[in-house]
């Protein structure tokens, strides 16, 4: 396919990495063939989680996109977790035909939400799913016969994918990084079609949008389906991985962890779910010492990028071009 | 088959203040019409509610002769009708190109699937719109700034930009929102004959709001004077500049701005 896209130099939006990009991203492709050989298998685990962000915060990207920010997406994660383990153990559905229940539960869900209220803006829309994500977590509480309650689910087996399970640290993680890819990928397929240059004109200027026929609406809602799907299918791997689901796993905090990785990755590329979640992930596990610092380190650092660099550190190398090009 | 795009009796209130009175008009294919009148009129409003950004209270809007009352925009540019902005409106994080191509897509007709895949039908397609993006900035004279950042454009570029970017919908009727305002008369005169060239080029029927009176009189073949939410006189431009109902509401009315501050 013919690249559709030329872009002026130094764009926050442009989804091709620059020249830093270029240095950066084998050595971020080297390093993710590096817990393979790892023996701590508490070093394995930060990869897998590190992996198990970078999906649902590009899904969180996706919706972004289109200048919306959801303050709920981590009962999207829930969705899919519970969709799947349910399927899985309940229904005695193979991994694959759970995984892909929960990511469509997920969509549904999205879908229903989403078209009531994506005619909503800003604080209102974050309001409103903030709202929804409580009444998730309240359903899963309050459903025990399908959820286990405050309990939750424990004792799910391991994932496995045409009779190969993933049941130690170093396969999953084979797993995650492949889904991780995966949904970079996507994302940076998507922002090279037409459809991802409308959510970028939906995000920049909605009335012109509107008025150049793209319809903002579906633009939105297709957005937030996306991403919210993404997030689904984010929760079924990290229910597999974890073995255990509750309502408390999926909490705010798992939403504002995803907006700060996406904050501090930056909005506005592809590339920024992925260094939100290579620097965010292991970052509190370092200083899982002090817990409530970690909050602390959270706003501190959102407060910052949000004032010195509101495109996040994937904008770093353009801005440091520019700042050179200056001198 | 009547008019182009036909107006009748729309009226908009905005709480109890009416802001558009029963206005009725007709625009014929090919031409190009003015609708004047001082500020306060409703011109902007009339144009907000023939785009379909915003509902009328009363009345109906013909396109094509088919029912365009209440839009949604998105709709009604799909139908051939697209509009500029009164304030500039593009993207300005973007470049000049993909402003261009960000109008162009919504013609584009292929599924989200087709496109990730690279399908032949999205191939064509992008092929037409790349050719319609290269069309439409050479005829607004926006070649040279392809790659430009459209934020750091000059005033007059970021205009001409707003309607490239309305042209790229390929419309047969386009709505001018004061194209002119901001321009010197140079410039101002320079952009009535781009737009009389984008007409011949592109067989526009086009239909503006401006101030410039200069600019109104020397392009439009028809004129619509709104005063007040209604419509005071319809006629050729020559018409228009002699009808006393229009020199008198059009001086009162100044005198009122001036009263206004």
């Amino acid at each position: 396919m013919p690249t559709p896209s030329v872009t002026a130099p130094g764009l926050p939006t442009a989804g091709r990495p620059g020249a830093a990009g270029k240095v950066l991203l084998p050595l971020v492709g080297i390093a993710a063939i590096g817990p393979f050989f790892l023996s701590n298998p508490f070093y394995i685990h930060l990869a897998i989680l590190t992996c198990l962000n970078v999906v649902p915060v590009t899904g969180l990207s996706l919706i972004a996109r289109t200048g919306q920010l959801s303050f709920g997406h981590g009962a999207f994660v829930g969705l899919g977790a519970y969709g799947a383990v349910v399927a899985g153990i309940k229904l005695g559905w193979p991994f694959w035909l759970a995984a892909i229940t929960g990511t469509v539960i997920a969509c549904l869900c999205a879908l229903a939400l989403g078209w009531v209220i994506l005619r909503l803006r800003g604080v209102y829309f974050v309001l409103v799913t903030f709202a929804f994500a409580e009444l998730v977590r309240l359903v899963m509480l309050d459903w025990p016969s399908l959820t286990g309650g405050a309990n939750g689910i424990t004792g799910i087996p391991a994932a496995e994918l045409f009779g190969f399970a993933f049941d130690t640290r170093h396969r999953f993680y084979g797993l995650a990084l492949a889904c991780a890819v995966a949904a970079l990928a996507f994302a940076l397929r998507l922002s090279r079609t037409p459809t991802g240059h409308g959510f970028d004109a939906v995000e920049q200027n909605a009335a012109l949008a509107e008025a150049s026929g793209l319809n903002v609406h579906r633009i939105q809602v297709r957005a937030f389906v996306l991403g919210c799907g993404i997030a689904g299918f984010a929760g079924a791997l990290l229910a597999h991985y974890v073995g255990f689901v509750s309502p408390e796993s999926f909490n705010l905090s798992l939403s504002i962890s995803a907006i700060v990785m996406l904050v501090i990755g930056g909005r506005h590329s592809v590339w920024g779910p992925l260094i939100g979640a290579l620097i965010l992930t292991p970052l509190p596990e370092l200083f899982r010492a002090a817990v409530n610092t970690q909050h602390i380190f959270y706003g501190a650092a959102l407060i910052l990028i949000l004032r010195f660099l509101p495109d996040g550190l994937a904008s770093l190398p353009a801005r440091l071009r520019r700042a050179a090009g200056r001198n | 088959m009547g008019a182009l795009l036909r107006v009748e009796n729309l009226s908009r209130t905005f709480g109890g203040l009416a802001a558009l009175r029963n206005l009725s008009f007709e625009v014929e294919q090919g031409r190009i019409v003015g609708l004047i009148g001082p500020n306060g009129a409703g011109k902007t409003t009339a144009f907000n509610l023939i785009s379909g950004t915003m509902r009328p209270s009363a009345g109906r809007i013909w396109f094509r002769d088919v029912d365009i009352t209440g839009g949604p925009p998105s709709r009604v540019v799909a139908l051939g009708l697209a509009r500029t902005f009164q304030h500039t409106s593009i993207y300005p994080s973007a470049s000049v190109r993909d402003n261009v191509y960000r109008g162009a897509i919504a013609r584009l007709g292929t599924s989200m699937f087709d496109q990730l895949r690279g399908g032949a039908k999205t191939r064509a397609g992008l092929a037409r719109v790349e050719a319609q993006v290269d069309e439409v900035l050479e005829i607004m004279g926006l070649e040279a700034q392809r790659d430009s950042l459209a934020g750091a454009l000059s005033y007059g570029q970021q205009k001409r930009l707003g309607v490239a970017i309305g042209l790229a919908t390929r419309p047969s009727l386009l709505l001018l929102d004061e194209p002119a305002a901001g321009l010197n008369p140079e410039e101002s005169a320079e952009f009535g004959r781009l737009l009389r060239n984008v007409r011949e080029r592109l067989d526009l029927t086009l239909l503006l709001v401006e101030h410039h009176m200069a600019l109104v009189m020397d392009l439009c073949e028809r004129i619509v004077v709104l005063v007040q939410g209604e419509r005071i006189a319809e006629d050729t431009p020559a018409a228009i500049s002699r009808d006393p109902a229009v020199i008198e509401a059009y001086l009162g009315a100044q005198e009122d701005d001036h009263a206004r501050g």
